[in-house]
């Protein structure tokens, strides 16, 4: 029997369109409601961070991860943690960081956040759960 | 404590399916999903200790053509995503191999 109403955070280490990894996390995250669970955060660490990137612009007829990230996001109220070290050194900065590095735009997509590697270890504590999507 | 090992690469490719079936102990689950479906293929998975299942995601097999009966081995059950969650929330962690 399973455990009922439990909270799962995500960890996804995989880059968008190389590998699976965001599908399979995507797919994980949208079927949790139903089982009666909680997601409440998404941590995105090493090329995970690709996920995040404003200008993601797939052709039409291709699944388009950051408004399926988005859409996740909007149903499920859950945040989009990026780890911020593996982010810069990939150039995804927000508008903070973008200016302080002398850039004119931020590349990170709202809502994704940049955040420390420590927010990792407190939603590890924090939930009940939290799942793998490596590359 | 129970474990779900989370396998993702296909045996033919990457040894952790064989790091897995020594880590693995009763109770514990494995769940194939992603290119770790291709381990499923054939009569005979390597043999896991006692009373660890072996599961596979059945998106994922469907999606590499190995949906048909018979192609898979007898011994992995299927289950769809529903079932994967069910199986992240009775086992006590997951623990992903890549």
């Amino acid at each position: 029997m399973a455990a009922a109403g439990l909270s799962y955070a995500l960890l996804v280490q995989g880059s968008p369109y190389s590998r699976q990894p965001a599908h399979s996390a995507l797919r994980f995250a949208e079927a949790l409601p139903d089982q009666g669970h909680r997601l409440a955060c998404v941590f995105f660490y090493h090329d995970g961070v690709y996920n995040a990137a404003a200008m993601m612009s797939p052709p039409p007829d291709e699944p388009h991860l950051l408004m399926r990230w988005r859409a996740l996001h909007d149903a499920q109220q859950c945040e989009l943690l990026v780890c911020v070290a593996s982010a810069l050194r990939r150039g995804l900065l927000d508008d903070g960081e973008a200016q302080r590095h002398g850039f004119e735009h931020a590349s990170l997509a709202s809502p994704f956040e940049l955040t420390g590697l420590g927010q990792l270890i407190e939603a590890a504590q924090r939930h009940d759960r939290l799942i793998t999507f490596g590359p | 404590m129970s474990t779900l090992h989370l396998v993702n690469h296909s045996a033919f490719t990457s040894r952790v399916l064989e790091e897995v079936r020594h880590a693995a102990q009763e109770g514990d689950a494995i769940m194939l999903i992603e290119d770790g479906v291709y381990s499923a293929l054939g009569a005979d998975i390597m043999p896991f200790a006692p009373r660890v299942s072996v599961y596979l995601l059945t998106e994922d097999a469907r999606a590499r053509g190995l949906d048909a009966d018979g192609i898979t081995s007898a011994s992995v059950r299927p289950v769809d995503v529903a079932g994967f969650v069910n199986l992240t929330a009775e086992h006590d962690r997951t623990l992903s191999w890549s």
